[in-house]
């Protein structure tokens, strides 16, 4: 028995560990006029995800996450939130699921949270491409 | 327990009471001699050994004679069902077994194990509320049965079955029949001379006795026999020979004692504090119980709605000690297989707390525990896109995708 393996939170590097702490930007935003929205994960596969996007003058002027999730989850969710403010929705799309992962040091067993949250700016991006045109 | 730290899992173990400790101590510094032997210090460590069992077969309705010490439950729960079954095959040709899909898991894998060497076994479904269907068992059990498994009272639900009726047509079909009492044993009333079981698992570590210690009750009765799983030195009529550990089964056997003075008493203080504690929970809102009102009262297993089992066990932490159905800490990652055949779908089992109450356990534990709990909650529900749909008015078996009805607490 892997006594590391039963503390979900320990187990994470000391940075994501932080993000899970503190948990910055989240929670839907208090009005969503103007938010491009994206979701992804399922609560079938115990991640679901949701990002909210304020875009102004070609970049992210606000980013906010949702999460269902285990604590890499809700880090990950919580980095790429932080991650997104001041870039351009270009750079944002360059972003990988494995960047996040290795950006945390997620164990191997999490990465999947990390593809997840992946999805979720995607699909938040993708949203944001059709409110501004 | 430890200052800062609320221990609510009983179920899983219990301290061992200060009274067994004391009956155990003589046995330990000196009373070492070896109970099969034929002189006094050995007849002595014979005697220690006999009241035990007068203090065991006393809290469950049986004879002394009947008692057959093991190493735990889980030995005695493999030798009742493999040592019943391969004398039921070997002398009747009987190669069925009848158990349900809540049993503890040493049932569960002695029942795969029999399989493999060619056993069929029925894995009987239980309603969502965790109750097998004495029917649904009749319907089953066959002239080639050899053993029925049902335990009495279900660790993860605290769920009670309907033994006798469960039981019934068990006797007429010439099938053995056994309990799991490991969780029902000095809680609920357990009267062999009325229950119509032959083979009865007990643990000592359960019920404030030392870890390592358990007991089968053997009915005596013709034609019940059963393989041993261990050979050697004929201890205990060559069923389960091996010197018997004196300070152990002394210490079993005061707790049994102990827990027969105090049953009432205690189950009594057990059930207000369950009562409390479904009280405080259900002011959470969004908290599914798995188990039935009418169950055992040390027992409380909840799901919380629209948080990850990792991060409410994660948020929990230090504070307070429970078992959780969380995946990640699962040597094989899936949830439990209690709260599955419950019917309930796995991020809902992922996300559920098996609180468990013991004698130490107070008003104020629980009132603790409920503000531990309503934190983790408060820190992990707003952000959660499950929560915000269920506070818009989801049902909780759309957003975990079930039919099965989710009652809340």
């Amino acid at each position: 028995m892997n006594v590391n393996s039963l503390d979900p939170v320990g187990q994470m590097s000391p940075h994501a560990q932080a993000l899970y702490r503190e948990l910055p930007r989240s929670g839907a935003p208090d009005s969503r006029t103007g938010y491009a929205q994206g979701q992804g994960g399922s609560v079938r596969d115990g991640v679901v995800v949701c990002f909210w996007l304020y875009q102004r003058d070609g970049r992210i002027a606000d980013a906010r996450f949702e999460a269902f999730g285990c604590p890499a989850t809700l880090a990950a969710a919580a980095w790429t939130a932080e991650y997104s403010v001041g870039r351009t929705p270009e750079e944002l799309r360059e972003l990988k699921g494995l960047d996040i992962a290795d950006a945390l040091a997620l164990p191997a067993s999490r990465t999947g949270v990390a593809l997840v949250v992946e999805d979720a700016l995607r699909a938040a991006l993708n949203d944001a491409e059709q409110i501004c045109h | 327990m430890s200052g800062d730290s609320l221990y609510f899992d009983f179920a899983a173990s219990t301290p061992v009471a200060e009274e067994v400790l004391e009956a155990m101590l003589p046995y330990l510094r000196g009373g070492f001699a070896n109970p099969s032997s034929a002189h006094r210090a050995g007849r002595r460590s014979a005697a220690a050994v006999e009241r035990s069992a007068e203090g065991v077969a006393g809290l469950v309705g049986a004879d002394p004679a009947e008692i057959v010490w093991t190493s735990g439950a889980t030995e005695s729960n493999n030798l009742a069902l493999a040592g019943a079954a391969r004398y039921q095959r070997e002398r009747h040709g009987r190669d069925h077994i009848v158990t349900s899909r809540t049993e503890h898991k040493s049932v569960l894998a002695t029942c795969q194990a029999l399989e493999r060497e060619g056993f069929r076994v029925s894995y009987l479904a239980v309603a969502p509320d965790g109750s097998l269907d004495p029917d649904a068992l009749a319907a089953v059990v066959d002239d080639r049965t050899a053993v029925v498994s049902v335990m009495h009272v279900n660790n993860e639900t605290g769920v009670v079955q309907d033994l006798p009726r469960i039981l019934e047509p068990v006797r007429e079909s010439g099938a053995v029949a056994h309990v799991d009492a490991v969780q029902a044993a000095g809680r609920l009333p357990v009267d062999l001379s009325v229950l119509d079981a032959d083979l009865v698992s007990l643990s000592a570590h359960k019920l404030y006795g030392p870890k390592g210690a358990g007991a089968l009750y053997v009915r005596r009765r013709r034609g019940l026999r059963l393989r041993p799983l261990l050979h050697g030195g004929g201890q205990q009529n060559g069923l389960r020979p091996g010197t018997l550990p004196v300070h152990q089964i002394v210490g079993m056997g005061a707790a049994f004692q102990l827990a027969a003075d105090r049953r009432e008493a205690d189950l009594d203080q057990l059930g207000l504090l369950h009562e409390r504690l479904r009280r405080g929970l259900s002011s959470l809102d969004g908290v599914v119980l798995n188990g039935r009102a009418d169950g055992s009262p040390h027992i409380l297993n909840a799901s919380f709605v629209g948080v990850h089992g990792d991060a409410l066990t994660a948020e929990l932490g230090e504070r307070l000690c429970v078992s959780a159905g969380s995946a990640c800490s699962a040597a094989d990652g899936s949830p439990s297989h209690v709260l599955r055949a419950m019917g309930r779908p796995d991020a809902l089992a992922h996300a559920s707390l098996r609180f468990s109450l013991g004698r130490s356990t107070t008003e104020r534990d629980v009132d603790a525990a409920v503000e531990i709990v309503a934190a983790a909650l408060a820190r992990l529900r707003p952000l959660s896109p499950v929560w915000r749909a269920y506070r818009a008015g989801y049902p909780v078996s759309a957003l975990y995708n079930t039919e099965i009805a989710l009652p809340l607490a």
